[in-house]
């Protein structure tokens, strides 16, 4: 094992025709490390996972995983990485614990060896009362539980999670976080793709934060809040018309998206001046003072267009 | 080979998309084998039934009407004549469908493949792996139906590992096709083409029910260019038990096209799914 970090890209490129999917990313991952990917859609998230999975080759740049070199070893690689993709790709012939068993086959796991862990992987997803159950017959939130145990079925040294809560209910984010929370504490390198703040608050040591196949930003939680946006944030909103007014002679950064105004105070006196100046504005029908988050961090950055 | 030049190759392959098949494939094998178990009767049944009626609809039905017939000199009957070709027409038709319509099942919407490649399998062990398990069912359906005309008693049991070579030869050459056709194929209708095109008129005119000769020359022109002709060519004598040793020749060139097919296969899907 070569160097301190678990996962190194260098220069990692990629186009689709004359779409540069992923432009020039490099970063680490440390051993242990939760390093979450933050991006809007068709940032290069996805195909950046790919890459550094060996599931899509790279037009350019290198990754090695536990010092492996991804296209020059990808079975050494995948041996050790447990990835649970974006979409559903459960075997349905299958029952819950067989699909367990045939995806740690493609491991080279036989039956026997699985045998102890099986019962542990899926009462760790509250999924062996339904060892037996057809994939079918499971709910959204069942089958992402199921993807993410099966993800765990070759011990993987670093696990990679592409959306891991993408349309699940609360609960059963709830309950996704609490796994990886354990796994966390177990010591398994963790890279995921989210689109949730809350999320990524949450579970991530580290944030990157891609778009349009770059890395435009990179932190922890709070400091990304701090270099961004600072503590506060100032909202209003009302006429439409009025409400530059409450920026006027403001020299800190502001942005207005049609009937409300997001105004990001560096001071505590300054949170007071910009309050008492939008609730005197005339037109303005409400006015919030409220701690900044990540989603302020992440809109600032990319903006705030439908990207697809 | 040391394990610079093996890295530098790995390098390369990965650049053009292509993977090294290996050991692995099996496990894919191993997969759909599971699968077949699971629901054993309906891949043993119906090759079960499947000859039975048309020994009964041909050999019966339609030999009735023929009393016998002149065949490489000697009188014979009408149903010894196509059992052979229903043994190798099983083999031809079973791994074919596998490889087409079960593979792009498990590709495009079971979405099986995806999901092995994020393991350590390569496209290379996958692929390997799909055409094994179509020659396998090809090969099980070609010896469920030899058994029964064996015990019917319609074919010599003198040149029988000859036919079984055959079937080999035949079921592990049509996965290969079949599995080329979904490299290929758009989509699952699309499949029609080369069923109704280039294996029914096999079945028909690949020397099966009759012999081609009796046809104009162009047609048996064309018949002699298909690999089911030419594999009964040598699979029927070995019926009549008067194959010669000289005549396996001819099937060698269906089988050293296999490798060749392999790699366009690997080819074509590396374009269709990687990226």
């Amino acid at each position: 094992m070569t160097g301190k970090f678990m996962i190194e890209a260098i220069g990692l490129r990629k186009s689709f025709a004359d779409l540069k999917a992923v432009d020039d990313v490099s970063f680490e991952v440390g051993r242990g490390e939760c390093l979450g990917f933050l991006g809007p859609n068709g940032a290069g998230k996805t195909t950046t996972i790919k890459m550094l999975s060996g599931q899509a080759p790279m037009d350019a740049g290198s990754v090695t995983v536990g010092g492996y070199d991804v296209s020059r070893t990808p079975r050494a690689v995948k041996q050790m990485l447990g990835i649970c993709p974006q979409e559903d790709n459960l075997d349905t012939d299958f029952s819950v614990a067989q699909n367990m068993q045939l995806y740690a086959s493609y491991f080279g796991i036989k039956k026997r060896e699985l045998a102890g862990r099986l019962e542990k992987l899926l009462r760790f997803v509250q999924l062996w009362d339904r060892r037996g159950s057809d994939i079918r017959s499971l709910s959204g939130g069942m089958k992402r539980r199921l993807l993410l145990a099966r993800s765990l079925a070759n011990e993987p040294e670093v696990l990679v999670l592409d959306e891991p809560t993408t349309g699940l209910d609360p609960q059963a984010r709830h309950q996704v976080w609490s796994v990886i929370d354990d796994l966390k504490n177990g010591g398994t390198t963790i890279l995921l793709t989210t689109h949730y703040m809350d999320e990524a608050e949450r579970l991530c040591d580290r944030l990157l934060i891609m778009d349009w196949g770059k890395i435009i930003s990179e932190g922890t939680p709070g400091a990304l809040i701090e270099q961004t946006v600072g503590h506060d944030v100032v909202e209003a909103w009302g006429d439409s018309d009025m409400l530059p007014g409450i920026a006027e002679g403001f020299e800190g950064e502001w942005e207005q998206v049609t009937r409300r105004i997001y105004l990001y105070p560096g001071s505590r006196e300054m949170v007071r001046e910009l309050m008492d100046r939008a609730e005197s504005t005339a037109g303005v029908e409400r006015v919030l003072h409220r701690p900044a988050s990540l989603e302020d961090v992440f809109l600032r950055l990319t903006g705030r267009e439908l990207r697809e | 080979m040391n394990a610079t030049v093996s890295r530098h190759m790995g390098a390369t392959l990965s650049r053009l998309r292509l993977s090294a098949p290996s050991w692995y494939a099996w496990r894919v094998w191993r997969r759909n084998q599971k699968k077949c178990l699971q629901h054993w009767h309906t891949s043993v049944v119906p090759p079960l039934l499947e000859p039975i009626l048309y020994l009964v609809a041909f050999g019966a039905g339609v030999g009735y009407l023929i009393s016998g017939f002149e065949y490489g000199g000697e009188e014979v009957r009408y149903v010894t004549y196509i059992a052979p070709a229903l043994v190798v027409i099983a083999a031809m038709y079973h791994s074919f469908f596998e490889t087409t319509y079960s593979s792009f099942v498990r590709m495009y919407y079971q979405k099986i493949w995806d999901a092995m490649t994020a393991t350590p399998l390569s496209l290379g062990d996958i692929l390997v792996g799909e055409i094994l398990w179509g020659a396998t069912m090809g090969t099980m359906a070609g010896l469920i139906v030899l058994a029964i005309v064996v015990i019917f008693g319609l074919v010599e049991l003198a040149a029988i590992w000859v036919i079984v070579l055959g079937v080999l030869i035949t079921a592990s050459l049509f996965s290969v096709i079949g599995l080329l056709f979904t490299a290929i194929l758009p989509n699952i209708e699309a499949f029609n083409y080369p069923t109704f095109l280039f294996v029914f008129p096999m079945f028909l005119f690949g020397e099966t029910f009759f012999p081609v000769s009796v046809l104009p020359d162009w047609v048996v022109n064309v018949a002699s260019f298909t690999p089911l002709y030419n594999l009964m060519s040598v699979i029927r004598p070995a019926a009549y038990a008067n194959v010669a040793l000289t005549d396996l020749w001819r099937f060698v060139p269906w089988a050293i096209v296999i490798p060749p097919l392999i790699f366009a296969i690997h080819w074509f899907m590396a374009r269709r799914l990687i990226d």
